[in-house]
């Protein structure tokens, strides 16, 4: 039976290897046919239901032991520039729109960590944004070395990149405060 | 250069056929294509074939769903396009560039799509070109980007630099030994994703794989490009060392093999595409090594496995065929790109 439709006999049998390990795909012909892009060939039910179901317990309380904290939001909360819900991107494996990325940031926050194994864009960027996005990725890495700089009790480190932070963010309100991603409310 | 990658000589040297680079990018205006209405999508589509075309003068709109299912398969066969792509009934765009090596997709799962192929070793230089493509576009309209994540996609495993970069390699000798038992298993732990480019997993025709990268986020382009160069390498060392222990320890068997697969190929009335892919993959094999002394065929060796799918052969043939016709239409054009 195919895996995919489960309506048609599987014809077609394929494996691919993720992270080393096997993942078996029987599909029928007409399914087959539909799956070319390489993420697609092991369905994303397949990757992203342990770590979704991981999600729910974290933060839905789903399965949580008794006498556990209540949940610690409803279940039920949809995206609000698309209206897509959080189960049905469960099922769907895509996601509405840009917004969603914060309508369900926890959860995506978890699921970039968890399939791309960082949370943290590191490539090219819209030159629209000007200079202003690499002031952003200057302060957030000088602030992350101030907190280790403060739990190591290295006071005068951290003095150096407070200043050095003070700098950047003065200079990034010359250039016009040009704040590449200004919360972002409804659109419509 | 304004010859379609296949066609140039590179193809036929070594184990990477082809470098390819697609990048993935949303238009923040509208929701993503899962909320896309249709009146939303005839205006994504036009906004985005002309921020395309202004962009640069080399891109040719193209009616894709004005398309026969033939010419459709014709486009798949070549990578042109995706399955995805022609799934569902939402407006949508292709362009492509004249010499079909730069292409744009418009409304596939992800509103824009641009790819880039190169003939051998040329990773950079194509996402160089998609880079480049990416930059004009975004003069004209704004990409949904997010700070910390980078490009937003309408799927997570493509957030980030939207970058999927792809080698397509051709590895006969590790697919007669260690392939699929301890290459792929070891391989695929450095972040890699590899199958068959036709046909089915560990076993695709003519040991023909597409070797790309998993992860999109958390590493820049350049980095993303290397780490793949770097398992490629070691993959085709594999291959590399795979040949010559056959050469050393069974070269009768080496030798019967690529003759086998040419006597078949230059004689058989009948020939399903599988049996095709396999012989001619045997056959690239024998003029690498040396093998094959025969005169080489007027097309290079990826462009024949291209040509006898079955949308080429019914394209080319002008009308539909059954499978039977097919496998005697793909018998008569090898013998006679073979012959000539």
């Amino acid at each position: 039976m195919c895996n995919k439709c489960q309506k048609n006999p599987a014809s077609v049998h394929m494996q691919q290897f993720l992270n080393g390990q096997k993942v078996e795909l029987h599909l029928c012909q007409e399914c087959a046919f539909k799956i070319d892009n390489p993420e697609m060939l092991v369905s994303l039910e397949n990757i992203f239901k342990g770590i979704l179901d991981q999600i729910n317990t974290n933060f839905y309380g789903h399965s949580a032991a008794p006498g556990a904290p209540p949940p610690m939001r409803p279940p039920a909360k949809a995206c609000s520039r698309c209206g897509m819900t959080f189960n049905k991107f469960k099922t769907g494996g895509r996601l509405g729109c840009d917004i969603c990325y914060q309508s369900f940031s926890k959860e995506v926050e978890l699921l970039l960590k968890n399939v791309q194994g960082s949370t943290r864009h590191e490539g090219k960027y819209p030159r629209r944004m000007g200079a202003g996005i690499l002031t952003q990725r200057q302060v957030t890495e000088l602030r992350a070395q101030l907190k280790k700089s403060i739990e190591d009790e290295n006071f005068e480190e951290a003095a150096r990149l407070r200043d050095c932070i003070k700098e950047l963010e003065a200079q990034e309100k010359d250039l016009g405060g040009s704040t590449p991603n200004p919360p972002q409310g409804d659109e419509r | 250069m304004n010859t379609p990658w296949y066609q140039e000589a590179v193809t036929d040297e070594n184990e990477i056929l082809s470098s390819r680079v697609r990048l993935a990018r949303n238009i923040k205006k509208y929701p993503f294509r899962r909320k896309l209405s249709t009146t939303n999508a005839n205006d994504l589509v036009a906004e985005a074939t002309d921020a395309v075309t202004s962009a640069s003068g080399f891109f040719r709109p193209l009616d894709i769903g004005g398309l026969g299912k033939t010419e459709q398969t014709v486009f798949l066969e070549k990578h042109i396009i995706s399955p995805e792509f022609l799934n569902g009934n939402l407006p949508k765009g292709l362009l492509i560039s004249d010499n079909q090596n730069i292409s744009v997709m418009i409304n596939e799962e992800d509103h824009v799509r641009i790819q880039s192929v190169k003939a051998g070793d040329c990773l950079e230089n194509a996402f160089e070109t998609a880079s480049q493509i990416d930059d004009l576009i975004e003069e004209r309209v704004e990409f949904a980007f997010h700070t910390d994540y980078g490009y937003l996609t309408a799927c997570p495993t493509n957030t980030g630099t939207g970058l999927r970069a792809s080698y397509m390699i051709h590895l006969p000798c590790l697919s007669k030994s260690d392939m699929p038992t301890n290459v792929l298993p070891q391989i695929t732990k450095f972040g890699v994703a590899i199958r068959g480019i036709y046909g089915e997993g560990t076993a695709p025709m003519g040991s023909i794989y597409q070797i790309s990268n998993q992860n999109t986020l958390g590493k820049s382009e350049h980095d993303i490009i290397l780490g793949l160069q770097n398992v490629t390498q070691t993959v085709i060392a594999r291959e590399q060392h795979a040949r010559q222990k056959l050469l050393t320890s069974s070269k009768p068997y080496m030798e019967d093999l690529v003759h086998r697969a040419y006597g078949v190929l230059t004689n058989a009335r009948l020939i399903s595409a599988k049996e095709a892919m396999d012989l001619l993959s045997d056959i690239r094999l024998g003029y690498i090594t040396g093998i094959l002394d025969k005169p080489r065929p007027s097309k290079h060796i990826y462009q024949i496995m291209m040509e006898i799918q079955p949308g080429h052969l019914q394209r080319n043939a002008g009308t539909e065929m059954t499978e039977q016709e097919r496998d005697i239409t793909r018998a008569k054009y090898l013998r006679e790109i073979f012959e000539q």
